[in-house]
């Protein structure tokens, strides 16, 4: 058997050639970047603006934004637009409707903080956030910071921070938009804002159908007898889903006041894994949010004033599950489960001196979490969390010589408390309410030689605490353990971003290494004949490389890609399941104004690459690579009221998959028609 | 130049794919006979080592879940047993169990698949309304006409499930082609309540003279236990029926007794969601033996209730004779208990341990080899455990061998293969 390179070698090799690319990159930027600005009327200009990093909210933060409603793919998913993004992984098991799990530099999907706003989203029984539950539509950017976020966020996580930003009103226009697609996919959505002097509305709605019956192989579990493999299509695969989205901000006094209202309803089949399709299992789920906050201040980037914000919120979650035929489980289930969560926030920066300012936020959750279901052996009870959390972060800013540096020393500390409604009598004597401390700390800081090139790196921890399922249990086959530990994490990170302009070229490149090590992960482990038991037991150790750049050459010519490496492995020296080793994404576009009758034409290719991985813990089970190919077109027309976009993805059928059993859909048509009225943004 | 550089790239991606730790197993022709073969397995993947007669590691994986490259489902998944009793002479049988329910046979020592089958009949074309349900098949019987019977634990719920579909029942399978010939329903073997029905879920099956014993653990769609019983086959009339146990529940395993076709004994592990200490009411072993008409009854039981200081018998049952089996009494992380391997002999009562292994669910069940008195047991924790068994009826432990070194994967079973 021949000896693979260690992996630190083959990540020097790997960081070796990026090094030089980046140093290659960093030259070019340096000799654009330190010619000067030249005014429209050719005099000098010498602005301190932005550093070049990621983020102006925090340039010591690994982030990346991605523009939720620009993207030339007809009815694209949110995962698809964070392939854009790099270090993360979205992880399908179907088509539209289907549970899709975010993971971030290799971290558990259980392991990230999904914010609307500044709102966290989620749930108590803290299963991981199903992205597919979030359409594009209703959203301007996504934010995801990977490692350390900014303290005015004031979340952490051991994976990263996930910021879905609401769409906002840019101008007084109305849109609607009709959408098709393969395997019965439907959509119509309409969104609307206006914008006055004092006051900007944005309302947006929409509905999507799909029948998500989609072709696959199904080998019957014979895995060497290929005679019988036949070609069947998804059943109960189909979804109905609508959502709406209302944001209205009014200026008040020196500031302005907020109000979101977000709401999403889905009713959708669960096929199962493809071995043992199912008929009748189904799942309900909607969310109903608002928030209401009062600003005052100047935007992020700008550290020289202060900011103020105080905030409200209220979420509520319904999710039912049936099962009656028990396709799924051991057994039939039909179960309902409820979820309300009040929280409020108070945030501040104040500029304490020239070369010092301080951010600090506290805030507040109550969340209840009502468990039902009807065929359960003993009732579940109802369970209440009471979270709070402070983060104080300094900034110490200035230059040295030419450059310009920025330090950012934070603490946070997050105090939960949960309490079980236990009324069962043979309960008698075991406790049914813990708190759990959670402190973390961060230290990050930048480095800007020129105006274009800015250098970064942290330090930090995070924590994942608890959920109510592990400290309670179900009462049924998991029991719960009021003693666990918050499971804790420490990472390193180092950044170089590039951001520039020169005549035709303008753009990004960002690249990013990292280590992070995660410990005390929670497992269940049976505990006795009939019941598992969570216990602080596993650990995984992830080290990787992020690339990504978004170019501009010319008017007519883009481009987008990303890169991220892993090595991703447990307490045992295996990979981890389900973390393919390499990833990456490019689309090359082509956009041209004004093209005899049309008002615009945009093409584009894209590239999609999942590496290959395990299946299992044992690294026995690969799932293979896949690579595929998209390819698309659109036009505006009609005094650029109009638009035509049509799509192909996966060209050449790859199919594939990202979890065994879970066969991907393979090739598909995507066609929007959209209309426009009023002065776009 | 510029294709240069795309096959830079591709070959920079291509060097980065992923490489398990150790090639997967390939069912290489075995130089040499093997007499036990070893389940290995974390849940999630699984690989079959095999051991010749001194217990001595041939291969850790013949067979692993990573031999072919899946399509939807993995070679082996984590749920893998094997037959009670040989199915065949040279002949390795695994029954996969929950996902993909499928029996596959392998020549000893060749490596060759002889079939492949499931243990359901496949989904129909099309929009037909669906037959599939988790069967859950746990044992195969060689009933020596080219056909074997294959309980099925889950039944079939769904509306206008055809016969064969029901589940809940012993199927009768042709060997040479996989087809379901026939079914013997286990409805007269459930117990019928006012507010459930706890269905028969047939497991282990073991020939005693003319019938067929099989462990019942007859539990409700939620898996609660109902009173405790055994079904008897009568394979030729196509019929079960139910010999209660009286006080016991959950009666999920049964096994052999060496060179005597007239008995079985049956292990019953007690009420189902209850504490180690709530078990032991309804827990504990029946030895069956053959009445004057040639139907099994009970020849005589040990309770655990009887015995209060004995851990509970919960798995892993292993005859050594008509009066003497070997069973593990399962740990409970709750009350600091760790797994304990008894001795219990029928005639005197006497519960003696033979070892207790550091942790709690890790010992399962072994193999008894009466022409070599020999006894192997997996131990997760330790590896396989190789045991002297004396006339006298005592048992000294003289090795314990590593199934897995390299695929780190805990023993789960054991079985004696019929090689030549």
């Amino acid at each position: 058997m021949a000896i693979s390179p260690t992996w630190y070698e083959r990540l020097a090799d790997l960081g070796m050639g990026m090094a030089r690319g980046a140093l290659w990159m960093s030259g070019i930027f340096f000799v654009l970047g330190t010619m000067p600005a030249h005014a429209q009327f050719g005099a000098r200009a010498n602005v301190d603006g932005p550093i070049a990093a990621g983020s102006e909210e925090d340039p010591t933060a690994s982030e990346t934004s991605v523009p939720a409603n620009e993207s030339p793919r007809a009815l694209t998913t949110t995962s698809e637009l964070l392939l854009e993004v790099p270090g993360v992984r979205p992880r399908e098991i179907g088509s539209v409707g289907s549970f899709t799990a975010l993971s971030l530099r290799g971290a558990e999907s259980s392991h990230n903080v999904v914010l609307l706003g500044d709102v966290p989203l989620g749930t108590t029984d803290g299963g991981a956030f199903d992205l597919s539950t979030v359409p594009p539509w209703t959203l301007e950017r996504i934010d995801v910071w990977r490692g350390g976020a900014p303290a005015w966020l004031g979340a952490g996580a051991i994976g990263g921070v996930v910021s879905l930003v609401p769409r906002e009103a840019l101008g007084t226009h109305g849109t609607a938009s009709m959408g098709m697609g393969s395997f019965g996919l439907y959509t119509l959505r309409g969104a609307a804002s206006a914008v006055r002097r004092h006051w900007r509305e944005q309302a947006a709605v929409g509905v999507t159908r799909s029948e998500g019956d989609y072709p696959y192989i199904d080998d019957r579990g014979t895995a060497f007898n290929t005679s019988d493999d036949v070609q069947r299509r998804r059943r109960n695969a189909q979804a109905l889903e609508a959502y709406a989205l209302a944001n209205a901000r009014v200026d008040i006094g020196a500031g302005a006041l907020q109000l979101l209202l977000w709401t999403f309803s889905r009713s959708a089949g669960v096929p199962g894994p493809a071995t043992s399709p199912t008929e009748l299992t189904r799942r309900m789920q909607s969310r109903w949010f608002t928030a209401l906050s009062y600003s005052i201040g100047g935007p992020a980037h700008d550290h020289a004033r202060s900011r103020f914000q105080v905030m409200v919120s209220a979420n509520y979650e319904r999710l039912r599950f049936t099962d009656l035929l028990g396709e799924i489980g051991l057994g039939a289930r039909a179960t309902d489960d409820r979820t309300f969560r009040l929280f409020s926030r108070v945030a501040g920066e104040l500029p304490l001196t020239g070369w010092l300012s301080a951010t600090g936020v506290a805030s507040y959750a109550r969340e209840s979490y009502a468990p039902e279901d009807a065929l359960a052996r003993v009732s579940n009870p109802d369970s209440i969390r009471h979270v709070g959390a402070a983060v104080l972060e300094g900034r110490v800013h200035g230059h040295i010589g030419r450059a310009r540096v920025e330090l950012r020393p934070s603490a946070r500390i997050e105090l939960a408390h949960a309490v079980l409604a236990d009324d069962r009598s043979d309960f008698v004597g075991i406790s049914h309410s813990t708190t759990t401390p959670a402190p973390t700390f961060r230290v990050a800081g930048v480095v800007a030689p020129i105006t274009a090139l800015a250098l970064s790196a942290s330090v930090s921890s995070a924590t994942r605490l608890p959920t109510v399922l592990e400290l309670f249990g179900d009462r049924g086959y998991l029991t719960g353990n009021t003693t666990l530990r918050p499971e804790k994490s420490w990472s390193v990170d180092a950044s170089v971003v590039v951001r520039a302009r020169a005549r035709a070229l303008r753009g990004s490149f960002e690249l990013r290494g990292f280590w992070l090590s995660i410990r005390d992960e929670i497992v269940y482990t049976r505990t006795s004949l009939f019941t598992a038991s969570p216990l602080n037991l596993a650990s995984a150790t992830t080290r990787g490389v992020e690339a990504a750049t978004r170019l501009q050459m010319g008017k007519h010519v883009r481009l987008v890609g990303t890169f991220t490496f892993l090595d991703s492995l447990n307490g045992s020296d295996r990979q981890l399941p389900l973390r393919p080793r390499t990833q990456a994404y490019v689309r090359p576009e082509l956009e041209f104004a004004s093209w005899g009758p049309l008002d615009k034409v945009r093409f584009y290719i894209d590239m999609t690459h999942i590496g290959g991985n395990f299946a299992d813990i044992a690294n026995l089970v690969v799932i293979e690579a896949r690579t595929q190919f998209g390819v698309g077109a659109s036009v505006v027309f009609a005094s650029e009221q109009l638009e035509l976009a049509a799509s192909v993805r996966d060209v050449f059928d790859a199919r594939g998959r990202d979890v065994l059993g879970f066969p991907l859909p393979g090739r598909s048509f995507a066609l929007t028609f959209t209309v426009r009225d009023g002065a776009m943004p | 130049m510029k294709l240069v550089h795309l096959l830079c790239a591709t070959s920079f991606l291509a060097g980065c794919a992923v490489k398990p730790p150790v090639p997967p197993a390939d069912l290489a022709p075995l130089a040499i006979t093997p007499a036990f073969a070893v389940v290995t397995s974390d849940r999630a993947s699984t690989a079959i080592a095999m051991l010749d007669e001194n217990g001595t590691l041939i291969t850790e994986a013949w067979i692993d879940s990573g031999t072919t490259r899946p399509i939807l489902s993995a070679t082996l998944d984590g749920d893998v047993v094997m037959p009670t009793l040989p199915v065949g002479r040279n002949v390795l049988n695994l029954i996969n169990q929950l996902g993909a329910t499928v029996i596959t046979r392998i020549a000893i020592p060749s490596g060759d698949v002889i079939a492949q089958f499931a243990g359901q009949r496949p989904e129909p074309e099309g929009d037909a309304a669906l037959t599939r349900f988790r069967a859950n098949i746990q044992d195969m019987l060689d009933l020596h006409d080219g056909t074997v019977l294959v309980t099925r634990f889950e039944p079939n719920r769904r509306e206008g499930a055809q016969e064969l579909d029901l589940g809940n029942d012993a199927v009768v399978i042709r060997l040479s082609d996989g087809m379901l010939m026939d079914r013997i329903s286990f409805d007269a073997v459930n117990l019928v309540s006012d507010d459930a029905t706890y269905y028969a879920r047939p497991s282990a099956m073991v020939p005693v003279g003319e019938r067929v014993v099989v462990a019942t653990t007859r539990l409700d769609q939620l898996f609660n236990s109902g009173a405790g019983a055994v079904a008897v086959i009568d394979v030729p009339a196509r019929t079960a029926r139910a010999i209660e146990l009286p006080g016991f529940a959950d009666c999920l395993e049964a096994v052999p007794v060496p060179s005597d076709a007239t008995r079985a004994v049956v292990l019953c592990q007690g009420d189902t969601f209850t504490t180690m200490t709530q078990r032991r009411a309804h827990a504990g072993l029946v030895l069956l033996n053959l009445d004057s008409a040639g139907e099994p009854q009970i020849e005589t039981s040990w309770r655990a209730s009887e015995h209060p200081s004995v851990p509970v018998p919960s798995n892993g049952l292993v005859a050594l004779s008509s009066s003497r089996v070997v069973v593990n009494a399962m740990g409970d992380r709750s009350e600091n208990t760790d797994d304990t391997y008894l001795l219990i002999d029928f005639e005197t009562g006497a519960a003696d341990v033979i070892f207790m292994s550091s942790g709690a669910f890790v010992i399962s069940k072994g193999a008894y080899v009466a022409e070599r008195e020999q006894l192997l047991v997996p131990d997760a924790t330790n590896g396989v455990r190789i045991f002297a068994v004396s006339d006298d009826g005592a048992l000294e432990e003289t090795r314990i061998i590593d199934p897995s070194p390299y695929r780190r994967l805990p023993a789960r079973e054991i079985r004696a293969l019929l090689t030549e």
